[in-house]
């Protein structure tokens, strides 16, 4: 018997970060939460799996279009169509929707009801699966206590949407411990919520499957489902399987070597050229390229920032038009000279570096500064303030850091331009 | 930190190649050197020894990149270092046996510098000398920038603010713009937005759709059943209107049919078969009538045809004979016109006879008379003759007449010359005074010359001063050699230099003596140092003090207070020395300092001394010497040029001797020759005084010659004429003789021509030639007429001749009744009878052939009538009858029988074929129940209704059709989502376009403020010295650097010394450069007074600098010198002399 443990779908919820340019691969990013969804049924249908869990978040919550739910309930009909029933728990996300409660959903599809928990029966497999959707967004109490007991010589499998222990990163919904899943005396305990895979086996085989689709560069790796193989004997393989269309990769390059440009862009091209020996090919790469070092070209690299991202944008369009999407590129590198080396040069650089100290207990100019972001700050929509760095402290009249930051970046710049 | 020594073990082209830079007060050295010669090569190597080999050095074209290696010796601060560099990539530093040095035996010797920041501060070449002056002048508005790019070395500050604000100012700025980066992305943003908007579909949209979908598919299904019930019934009013009349008339046919009874069958087409076969029997014998007639009217026609056969026996003969007849028809009147041109050419002929008097001759006797050709032409040759013949003899005559006039006139001339003549010893005379040439011309330059001559002794004799004895003791007097001279003169200048520099030295001793005493005085003020004389002196009072108690000079409270103010004084003392031992110690060690200099101030005036004694010693000798050679108080400077005088003023002296010398002899010269003319005058006959001058002399004399050469010159021109023209006389008149007889002989010939000619032989040349254009008329005439009748007239004859022959010939044989009449009536009747048996014949020939056809046509209608008789008697033999009528009847009623027969299947089968599937009697069952009246009312009702559903059906079908479509919308499409991408693409391309923006504008702006404090914090003393360095180098054109704080914003400005303010615009290249030197060096004195000094390289800085400013410019470096180490790079020997000239002989030059 097997069967397909999936959560966090997050159907339609775009991709963000990546900002378009020449030989991007556009088409790839505006669909992809589909693509892996779909890849995922196709996976099924072909593995021929006997049924499919999905553990919460089928949709971002915050998502109005209903053609969404449109389109899922096609994939069950695809489903339903291979004989595979489907056992749904609506989670946070799907809790605020009004698409989940309006879908006119397949006879092969089971939803977990949210106002109690329940248990579904297959009997001919003799599996008891167990859950309880989420009635609200905000559900903070655990669930896991009104849980019915397992069905004695049946294989039990708890779904769950959870935050388990309180992780950091997402909202604090459904707590419960891992000791307390482990004690249910269930066989698998299918988990949603946390985007991240994780495994625990312990009494049980509690399993986080991870979120279908990378969506942003906090979301890098391979990603996707899990298909567990269990018999009489309990759960005996849990396997991932990655239907992803395009992966998120933070690429850390050190330039420290490089005295130029030119010698940083040939850095990145080497280690870009590695990570495209280490992929597989069929799957596009977002990819950040964060420049760290010491390095002698740090001014030219603040300087020349234009001209250094399109340099690396050829170098990955070079290695293949759909195999990398260079996400963002951040210059994190600092100038071989150190603030007291300068200092000790004693000529005009090193003036300008004592006075560039005071710059930011300037007030005029630091009025003048801000005077000058303002009318960019005002008129930005909202959802640039979270995107953009520095803008909260300028609107705070905060530009210390914002000076400090560029600082040394200028005087490395300058001293090199000779 | 000073380079000692360089070796260039193997580097470049060099190997083991040792530079020395010795060590001096003042640290300058000069690498002089032309192109190629490897000065780049040396100041590579210097940078490379401190810094590293760089790893794709280009200094191996000799010696292999891993050979390559450096050596020096470097000192800083009292601590050398020698050491060698090699290429590699660890351990590169070695001492001079090879053994690696840790990298940071370097760092006391360069300190904190890296190769790129000693490159900028402590190297300057040409090019960036240039590019500094361009860039101070591009910044020439921003004081700031101008200073800091000077001090810096950087010249591109503000290019890269400027790209920075341009960057910036590309990605965002306040104002709207499809250029800017971020407005690019908002304008796709709210794109998306807008996309996403419509393409999003609410829940609650989709719902509403679905339910309306639902209600219009029910109402659809309700209209078609409706729809389908109204159909039938229409269909069956439909069939029951249409098969009515058809059962009716089925009915009706049954009913005839019965009525028949028994009936024989002929075939269906029998009637036609009748019908077809009489009617061709009826038409065949109708033809066969007409034929029939044809034949026999043709045969009559043939029977009156006769055809004259006689006359077409002849036919070509006849035809001949008409072509005869129209070819000869103009004959006649042609004869007729020919006789009359006979008559008038005879008319013409006798007109001339006339005229040459023949008289009345017939035509035979005119052929006679005109005289033969040969005669004729005899005459013509004689008259053609005779014209040239004349013209001979009278020019012959006229050549005679000239030549004998010519010869007359020239003896008369000779006849009338004078005889004259001059003795030679008067050429002779005025031939030697010629000679003279302009005797007063001359006599005024040899006094001119020896006027000149004078005043040049004159001027000669004043330059020399104070000598005053006479020429002859000028000549003999005695001056030392000049090069005893100049052996003097350098060795006061020896001495002189060696007083300069002695006394330099004294005062640059007594600065350093000041400095010194400053030094322990402010030292003194700063620290107040016990010294141990004080300690000592105090400790003397207390003492003091206290032997007065002691001796009892004073009571103890007398002395007690002095005593303890001493114990007190001299402890405090003690107690201070001790605490300030230190600056005591270096108060002594500067006193000892000043003492030192002040011993060598005092050396240095004793040598002063010494020196000032040997000149003055020098200078008495001299004195003494000059007084002994008459020349007191001669300077040795000026000796040189007062010998160089007294050659000149003997010079002067012999010129003038000469000049007056020359003048006496040549007023000798002249008083001879005047004498010897007026000798030779007289002999000649001319009357002449002794008081006569010379140049009335000279002109009496020319005139006597003159008249005399001239009469000569004509008498002998005209002999030598006359000699030739006396032989040319002689054969003119044997010419004009032979002319003469030549005219006699032709006029006998004349005579003897016109004789034979049978002219008169006193017929002149005219007359000759008119008879003879009127003999060859008449000739022409005569032969005319006989060519017009024997060409013309006599050839008609022949053919009208022939035309008869042929005409009677064919009256015998074929027209005897013609025979009477003329030729061309004879023609013309036999032509018209051969054209009349012509036709006759093709009448003939029509009529036969039409006849053949017309019974071929009799026959072929017979076989017709046969053919259509058969074809109706089958049908008589079924029907039983005889007669066309008996027939045509029986095939009517067989004919009825199978038309009803017919038409009943016909219906029957409609019947069914329309009857929608039903049978007959369930169609009569139909028919029979409906009420037939009504059923058209009936039907449209039903179509109404049938219509109205159809209409409701189309609306329910396309409103159906819109809900549908609006529900398909929402059939998963992923449009929303990707709108949605794209509004995230857009935010993304915003937040980095304004990342980068808060970043490239916070720089450019930290930039500019920061140009704006260095310039407040820097201008004071950098530009105090830059403006002394800038007077220096603009050799005091400049004064000074000027800021205007009246400007906004603030500008640089060299100040002239009349006060004039220029702007760095108004400044020359040169002097911008100049003005950057300046500004490099003021700022790297300052960075020296702060921090660790290098090497200062100086690359051939001083290409566009004139020689004295780029003494100006060496004198500036010789300055920088003294604080640090200067080398000095050119491929200029000239600047050598100039270094020497600012540094002394003794400045390091390294040759390459």
């Amino acid at each position: 018997m097997r069967f397909i443990h999936t959560a966090d779908i997050h159907l339609d919820s775009p991709l963000t970060g990546l900002s378009a340019y020449a030989d991007a691969p556009v088409e790839l990013l505006r669909t992809a939460t589909r693509e892996a969804f779909t890849n995922l049924v196709t996976e099924a249908i072909s593995e021929k799996v006997d049924f499919l869990v999905v553990a919460g978040d089928l949709y971002d919550g915050t998502w109005r279009d209903h053609n969404t739910g449109i389109y899922f309930v096609k994939e069950m009909g695809r489903l339903n169509k291979a004989g595979i029933s489907v056992y749904l728990l609506f989670g946070n996300h799907d809790a605020e929707s009004e698409a989940t409660k309006r879908l006119l959903l397949p006879s092969n599809v089971h939803t977990f009801d949210s106002k109690k928990a329940s248990t579904f029966k297959i009997d001919h497999l003799g599996v008891a699966l167990h859950g309880r959707s989420f009635k609200t967004a905000a559900t903070t109490e655990n669930l896991v206590p009104t849980y019915p007991d397992p069905t004695p010589g049946w294989l039990n499998i708890g779904v769950l949407h959870t935050a388990l222990e309180g992780n950091s990163v997402h909202p604090n919904y459904a707590p419960c411990s891992l000791a307390e899943l482990h004690a249910k005396g269930y066989q698998y305990w299918a988990l949603g919520h946390v985007h991240e895979y994780r495994y625990e086996q312990g009494a049980s085989h509690v399993v986080f499957p991870g979120n279908l689709q990378g969506r942003h560069i906090r979301e890098t790796g391979p990603r996707g489902a899990v298909l567990v193989t269990a018999d009489d004997a309990g759960i005996q393989n849990v396997e991932r399987i990655y239907v992803d269309v395009l992966r998120w990769h933070r690429l850390d390059v050190d330039v420290s070597v490089a005295s130029t440009l030119t010698d940083a862009v040939r850095s990145v091209g080497a280690d870009l050229e590695r990570l495209a020996s280490d992929s597989p090919q069929n799957i596009p790469l977002a990819v950040r390229v964060t420049l760290t070092g010491q390095t002698a070209a740090h001014g030219q690299l603040f300087g020349l920032d234009t001209q250094l991202r399109a340099e690396i944008i050829g170098q990955a369009v070079a290695l293949g038009q759909d195999r990398f999407w260079i996400e963002k590129l951040k210059v994190e590198t600092s100038g071989v000279d150190t603030d007291e080396q300068i200092r000790s040069r004693m000529d005009a650089i090193s003036d300008l570096q004592v006075l560039l100290d005071s710059a930011e207990t300037d007030a005029s100019l630091l009025t003048s500064l801000q005077k000058q972001f303002a009318p960019l700050i005002g008129k930005a929509p909202l959802e640039l303030h979270a995107a953009v760095p520095y803008f909260e402290e300028i609107k705070h009249g905060d530009l210390a850091e914002l000076i400090r930051a560029v600082r040394p970046s200028l005087l490395a710049y300058l001293a090199a331009e000779e | 930190m000073r380079i000692q020594r360089i070796d260039l073990v193997r580097y470049g082209k060099f190997t083991d190649k040792k530079v020395e830079f010795p060590s001096a007060k003042r640290d300058f050295h000069m690498v002089i050197g032309p192109n190629e010669a490897g000065k780049s090569t040396l100041r590579s190597a210097i940078q490379e020894l401190l810094y590293g080999i760089h790893r794709n050095s280009p200094l191996d074209f000799l010696h292999a990149k891993s050979d390559l290696r450096l050596g020096a010796r470097i000192e800083h601060l009292g601590e050398s270092l020698a050491f060698q560099r090699v290429k590699g990539n660890k351990q590169t530093i070695r001492d001079m046996k090879d053994v690696p040095l840790q990298d940071s035996v370097l760092s006391p010797f360069l300190g904190s510098t890296d190769q790129s920041f000693f490159d900028n501060m402590f190297g300057l070449d040409h090019f960036r000398l240039v590019e500094g002056g361009k860039s101070i002048l591009d910044a020439s508005d921003d004081v700031g920038q101008v200073l800091f790019q000077s001090s810096a070395g950087i010249a591109s500050l503000g290019k890269i603010r400027d790209t920075l604000e341009r960057e910036a100012d590309s990605l965002w700025a306040p104002k709207k713009s499809g250029d800017r980066a971020y407005y690019k992305a908002l304008d796709q943003l709210d794109k998306a937005t807008v996309a996403l908007k419509g393409a999003t579909v609410r829940t609650k949209d989709w719902l509403e759709a679905y339910r309306e979908t639902e209600r219009l598919n029910d109402l659809m299904e309700a209209e078609r059943k409706r729809h389908s019930e109204l159909q039938v019934r229409r269909g069956t009013l439909e069939r029951v209107r249409r098969l009515a009349p058809i059962l009716q008339e089925l009915r009706e046919n049954e009913r005839q049919l019965a009525e028949l009874g028994v009936v024989i069958e002929l075939p269906a087409d029998a009637n036609i078969i009748q019908d077809s076969a009489e009617s061709e029997l009826s038409t065949a014998q109708e033809i066969l009538r007409l034929r029939t007639e044809e034949v026999t009217r043709l045969d009559s026609e043939a029977a009156v045809i006769r055809v004259d056969e006689d006359v077409l026996q002849i036919e070509h003969e006849i035809a001949a004979l008409e072509e005869m007849r129209v070819k000869f028809s103009s004959h006649e009147r042609d004869m007729e016109i020919r006789a009359n041109e006979v008559t008038l050419a005879w008319q013409e002929a006798l007109d001339a006879m006339t005229q040459l008097g023949w008289g009345e001759l017939d035509e035979e006797a005119v052929r006679r008379r005109i005289p033969t050709l040969t005669r004729r032409k005899a005459i013509t040759q004689l008259v053609k003759e005779h014209g040239g013949l004349a013209e001979i003899a009278r020019a012959a005559r006229q050549a005679e007449r000239v030549k004998r006039a010519e010869t007359d006139a020239l003896n008369a001339q000779l006849a009338k010359l004078p005889t004259t003549d001059v003795p030679p010893a008067l050429r002779a005379a005025l031939t030697g005074v010629q000679q003279l040439g302009d005797v007063e011309a001359t006599r005024s330059r040899h006094d001119a010359t020896a006027s000149t001559a004078k005043a040049a002794t004159a001027i000669a004799f004043q330059a020399l001063g104070i000598w005053s004895k006479s020429l002859a003791d000028l000549r003999l007097m005695q001056i030392p050699a000049q090069q005893t001279i100049d052996t003097l003169v350098r060795d006061r200048q020896t001495l002189l230099a060696d007083q300069r520099a002695i006394q330099a030295r004294v005062d640059e001793q007594a600065s350093k003596v000041s400095q010194a005493a400053l030094a322990v005085r402010q030292y003194d003020d700063a620290h107040h140092p016990i010294t141990r004389e004080e300690v000592t002196q105090a400790r003397e009072l207390r003492d003091n003090a206290w032997i007065f108690i002691k001796t009892g000079s004073k009571s103890i409270e007398e002395g007690a207070p002095a005593v303890d103010d001493g114990i007190r004084r001299a402890d405090e003392l003690a107690d201070a020395r001790i605490g300030k031992v230190e600056q005591e110690a270096e108060f002594q060690s500067r006193r000892q300092q000043l003492e030192r200099e002040q011993l060598d101030e005092t050396s240095l005036e004793e040598q002063n001394k010494g020196v000032d004694g040997r000149l003055e010693a020098f200078d008495a000798e001299w004195a003494a010497r000059m007084n002994a050679a008459s020349l007191p108080g001669m300077p040795l400077e000026t000796l040189s040029g007062w010998v160089a005088d007294r050659v000149s003023a003997l010079a002067a002296a012999s010129a003038e001797e000469k000049a007056t010398a020359d003048a006496h002899q040549f007023e000798e010269t002249v008083r001879r020759a005047a004498s010897t003319l007026l000798a030779a005058l007289r002999i000649a006959g001319a009357e002449v005084s002794d008081s006569s001058a010379l140049p009335a002399l000279v002109l009496q004399a020319q005139g006597l010659i003159q008249d005399a050469d001239a009469t000569a010159v004509k008498r002998e021109t005209l002999s030598n004429q006359l000699n030739s023209a006396l032989p040319l006389l002689e054969p003119l008149e044997q010419a004009a003789k032979d002319a003469a007889d030549a005219l006699t002989q032709w006029r006998r010939s004349w005579v003897d021509a016109l004789n034979a000619a049978g002219l008169g032989a006193e017929s002149d040349i005219g007359l000759a030639e008119g008879a003879l254009d009127l003999i060859a008329r008449v000739e022409d005439k005569i032969g005319k007429m006989r060519e017009i009748r024997v060409e013309r007239i006599d050839t008609m004859k022949a053919d009208l001749q022939s035309l008869e022959t042929a005409a009677q010939r064919l009256c015998k044989s074929g027209a005897p009744d013609l025979k009477s009449q003329s030729a061309a009536a004879v023609a013309i009747a036999l032509m018209r009878r051969l054209n009349r048996a012509r036709e006759d014949k093709k009448e003939r020939e029509r009529v036969s052939d039409a006849l053949l056809v017309a019974n071929n046509n009799v026959v072929s209608t017979n076989e017709t009538i046969l053919k259509a008789k058969a074809r109706v008697e089958p049908l008589h033999a079924r029907a039983g009858t005889t007669s066309s009528e008996a027939l045509a009847e029986a095939i009517a009623r067989s004919h009825g029988k199978r038309s009803l027969s017919d038409e009943i299947a016909k219906l029957g089968k409609r019947l069914i074929e329309s009857g929608d599937g039903f049978s007959r009697s369930e169609l009569e069952a139909d028919i029979d129940a409906a009420n037939l009246t009504q059923l058209t009312v009936e039907l449209a009702d039903v179509d109404q209704n049938l219509k109205d559903s159809l209409g409701k059906q189309t609306e329910l079908s396309a409103n159906i059709a819109n809900a549908e479509t609006a529900l398909g919308k929402i059939a998963g499409s992923h449009v929303a989502a990707q709108a949605e991408a794209d509004r995230q693409l857009a935010l993304a391309a915003m937040a980095d376009a304004a990342e980068r923006y808060i970043k490239v504008a916070t720089a450019a702006s930290l930039l500019r403020w920061s140009i704006d404090q260095y310039r407040d914090k820097k201008q004071g003393p950098m530009l105090a010295r830059a403006g002394t360095l800038f007077s220096q180098l603009t050799l005091g054109s400049f004064q000074r650097l000027i800021l205007d704080y009246e400007q906004q914003p603030l500008s640089l400005e060299g100040q002239r010394a009349d006060g004039q303010l220029v702007g760095i615009a108004g400044l020359s290249a040169g002097t911008r450069d100049q003005l950057y030197l300046s500004l490099r060096l003021a700022a790297l004195e300052l960075h020296l007074e702060q921090a660790h000094a290098m090497p200062f390289i100086a690359d051939d800085l001083f290409i566009n600098f004139d020689d004295a400013r780029s003494e100006a410019g060496i004198q500036a470096l010789a300055g920088l010198s003294e604080k640090t180490q200067v080398l000095f790079f050119s491929h200029h020997d000239h600047l050598v002399e100039r270094v020497r000239n600012v540094l002394g002989a003794e400045v390091n030059i390294v040759s390459l």
